[in-house]
């Protein structure tokens, strides 16, 4: 196990060098000049070059790279060019809600992926399952722009139930907290819980024809004994390595669901800073989405390794 | 305990496991259901808006920091809350705000002005000459991004009195006072530059580049006039304009800060109000770059100009808001004279003529420098003058750029023709070149001579009115036939508002004004 750690660990942190090189290379690509987009029209050239000095945009390429590697082992992630304060100070206020959002997330695409996921599983009836297995496609395939913008004139212009966008903090009032967060959870909960209805789905008919479930049920093992020690620990294996999988999708997908919901996390800071060629938060906000990547990637391997007692020993 | 069932399915033989079925499907249906009642359960969105008494603003661009300058559209909803100018516009006229009087000699050089006592920054700071002379200086410095900062560098700034100032200039410098207008006075002995302390009738209650702006009403604010009736003035950051918009009649938000042209019919229908500016003080244009190809030559711009469809834009494109112009000052500016769009049509049978005079017979090929982002009514705009353009010979490639490679474009003329928009065309008549788009020397978009390098100073330097309007009169003809700028339209900076929303206006630099803002009631 400590090998399999070590060797994994290893290859995450390759994964993250490459990933900084190419984040940092990829945006200098980019056309435009951040600074000329900061300043506006009427900077004089002299102007420019003096805001370009400012934040060393005028040293050699490597030379800034090393420098921003430097510094975030420092713990320092740089300084935004658009409001001139550190870069973690932009990156803070979005962590917050962010992570209320993948956590609402989450709680709907759990109760959506097991609902219709285990419910056409385990049906007698081909229609039903037809129907379950055919929304979890419907949930899927639908674009989260599209149903979130439906989801908006619905909810929000017709009905006026609930707002059209924005975050409110659950220390400001937990009501409205709620009611912000259940239109862009919802929205990226069930695509993704489409999504896991059909890997639940195949895990637990898998499960159920077991021969191991026959044996039990065949030794008057308990239906509930069945389903929780047999049935479902079994089941479980290949939905936890989709889970990670689905979790960290959930983490992209969450930047488009940000930007249709005016919701202030992190996916809203990366868009608004590539608008605007915000470098260095650009360049951290990518890193700690591909960190949170990699991360998710070694606790699936991990918890898998945990749940199959077979990995561990091999 | 009951025998399992095996009922045949697509993967064949399985046991149904009916009480599992229905436990799935009743877990997925009450959660469902729960999120549904929590939705209903804490009221109508309403609650989400904030409380009466306070007005929010709904707006697409992110506020990055709360330093006004460079001076920019997005900065207006907020910048004349925090803080205050030597000079307000009022009725087309400078009126003391900061300053309270000031007296100008030396045949327009020399500007005396005295600062009203008594007023502190929010940050407890005395407002007084040394800090207003600081703060000029400042300004003066190229790289701090103030606009006119080129004007005030050639100014002696001294503190004459605890409570008065002189700028001093080697030649008249009459928009100095319009200029003063926009430039915000910052607390610079605040503790972090970029959120500085002003003199405005609001205070900062919270602030997130990407949630907004939230504002109090500051209790200490100097004037009773400009007194604020609402107690909290919030700016909301939207993503895009749709759902700017959807805000708007959701009642998440009050007011729309500069919704697009295109939905100002939609909003009106809806029953919101659309306030503008009391006069277009800008227009929608075209940049030429003049420096390389056929549009160095000034029959090729003037067809270029005579190629677009003004009428039909105006109709198009801009909510019924618009007027079609070939001026450079608007209509509302002192300057303009009906004679100047005498002859501003749309003739593609002159533009050709003029296409063959300038020795382009057979037409050629350009590029468009457009975002739909910076200027979207250009932008939509831009396959129509491409057709027109294709029937005089002219194969113009749209380029829809995001508004970094956009900007990029224009500054590095990487382009045949640049749409954009200009403001600030009805104060002064000199305030118009302060900005690089005007600048005698070679401007943004590449053109000099020697007739426009003179006109410009000898426009600004001169003392008598009467010759000094007929000089501005004779610069505007004269652009009008250089065309380095194509205006299109006259261009007002829009709100829309709900209808419980009363006593907003517009200024014409575009700032809102909030003092008589009443919501509800």
């Amino acid at each position: 196990m400590a090998r399999f750690l070590i060797r994994r660990g290893a290859q995450s942190l390759i994964t993250l060098v490459v990933a900084s090189i190419a984040i940092f290379g990829v945006i200098r690509l980019a056309p435009g000049d951040p600074v000329r987009a900061y300043a506006g029209f009427d900077a004089t050239p002299a102007a420019i070059q003096t805001i370009r000095h400012q934040f060393g945009f005028d040293r050699p390429t490597v030379v800034q790279y090393l420098d921003w590697i430097g510094g975030l082992f420092r713990g320092n992630l740089g300084i935004s060019i658009t409001t001139h304060t550190s870069v973690w100070s932009v990156i803070r206020p979005a962590v917050t809600p962010t992570l209320m959002m993948m956590a609402g997330s989450i709680v709907v695409l759990l109760i959506v992926g097991f609902g219709i996921g285990v419910a056409a599983a385990a049906t007698s009836s081909r229609k039903i399952d037809a129907i379950l297995s055919g929304l979890a496609g419907l949930l899927t395939g639908a674009p989260v722009f599209w149903t979130g913008m439906l989801a908006i004139l619905l909810f929000a212009v017709s009905v006026h139930l609930l707002p059209v966008g924005g975050y409110v903090s659950p220390a400001t009032n937990l009501g409205d907290c709620i009611k912000s967060m259940l239109l862009p959870c919802s929205i990226l909960g069930l695509a993704l819980g489409g999504l896991l209805a059909r890997f639940v789905r195949t895990a637990f008919l898998d499960a159920l024809q077991a021969d191991y479930v026959r044996l039990a049920r065949a030794k008057g093992a308990s239906n509930a004994r069945v389903m929780t020690r047999h049935v479902t620990r079994n089941a479980l294996i290949p939905v936890v390595t989709v889970f990670g999988v689905i979790v960290a999708t959930l983490l992209g997908g969450s930047v488009v669901v940000e930007t249709v919901f005016a919701w202030p996390g992190m996916g809203r800071v990366m868009m608004g800073s590539v608008s605007a060629e915000d470098y260095p938060v650009v360049q951290a906000v990518l890193l700690m989405y591909v960190t949170s990547f990699i991360v998710l990637n070694f606790l699936t391997d991990i918890s898998y390794s945990v749940i199959d007692a077979r990995i561990k020993q091999s | 305990m009951p025998p399992t069932r095996l009922t045949r399915s697509r993967q064949g033989l399985r046991p149904a496991d009916g009480r599992l079925a229905r436990v799935s499907a009743v877990a997925c249906l009450v959660g469902v259901v729960g999120l549904a009642l929590a939705a209903g359960a804490f009221g109508t969105s309403s609650a989400v808006r904030a409380a009466n008494g306070t007005f929010v603003v709904g707006q697409t661009a992110p506020i990055n920091n709360l330093l006004p300058f460079p001076f920019q559209q997005p900065n207006a909803t907020w910048d004349r809350a925090l803080f205050d100018s030597l000079i307000y516009w009022s009725n087309g006229q400078p009126a003391p705000e900061l300053a309270n009087r000031w007296k100008v000699s030396g045949g327009g050089t020399t500007y005396d002005f005295n600062i009203r006592p008594g007023v502190k920054f929010s940050d407890g700071h005395g407002l007084d000459s040394n800090s207003v002379v600081q703060m000029l200086k400042w300004a003066s410095v190229p790289s701090h991004l103030v606009t006119g900062a080129g004007l005030l560098a050639t100014a002696t700034i001294t503190r004459t009195g605890p409570y008065s100032l002189r700028l001093v200039f080697p030649s008249p410098a009459p928009q100095l006072l319009s200029l003063l207008a926009v430039i915000p006075i910052v607390d610079l002995a605040s503790p972090d530059i970029h959120a500085p302390a002003g003199t405005g009738p609001f205070l900062v209650k919270s602030f997130s580049p990407l949630s907004g702006l939230d504002l109090v009403r500051n209790p200490k604010y100097w004037s009773k006039k400009w007194f604020p009736k609402i107690s909290e003035y919030s700016i909301k950051v939207f993503p895009d304009n749709t759902s700017l918009v959807a805000a708007l009649h959701a009642g998440q938000i009050d007011a729309v800060a500069y919704p697009a042209f295109s939905q100002v019919p939609q909003l009106k229908k809806a029953g919101m109000t659309v306030v503008t500016s009391p006069q277009p003080p800008g227009n929608f244009m075209l940049r030429v770059n003049v420096t390389t190809g056929p549009l160095a030559n000034v029959y090729v711009r003037q067809a270029f100009s005579m190629a677009f469809d003004r009428a039909l834009f105006v109709k198009l494109e801009s909510g019924g808001l618009s007027t079609a112009t070939c001026s450079a000052y608007p209509p509302g500016s002192s300057v303009y004279t009906k004679a100047a769009d005498a002859g501003c049509k749309f003739d593609l049978a002159a533009a050709k003529a003029l296409l063959a005079k300038g020795g382009y017979p057979n037409g050629f090929s350009l590029t468009l420098n457009a975002s739909s982002e910076r200027q979207p009514e250009l932008t939509a705009f831009a396959p129509i003058y491409k057709q027109d353009l294709a029937k005089i010979g002219v194969d113009l490639t749209i380029q829809d750029n995001t508004t970094n490679l956009w900007l990029t474009n224009s500054i590095q003329r990487n382009y045949g023709v640049s749409a954009d928009w200009y403001p600030w065309a009805v104060f002064d008549p000199a305030l118009l070149f302060v900005s690089l788009t005007w600048w005698p020397q070679p401007n943004i978009q590449g053109f000099e001579s020697a007739t426009y390098g003179a006109l410009v100073p000898a426009a600004q330097a001169e003392t008598n009115s009467a010759k000094r309007l007929a000089l501005y009169r004779q610069l505007n003809t004269y652009l009008e036939q250089q065309e380095f700028v194509i205006p299109v339209a006259t261009r007002p900076y829009v709100f829309a508002l709900s209808p419980k929303v009363h006593g907003f206006s517009i200024d014409p630099f575009g700032m809102a004004s909030l003092s008589s803002v009443v919501v509800g009631g």
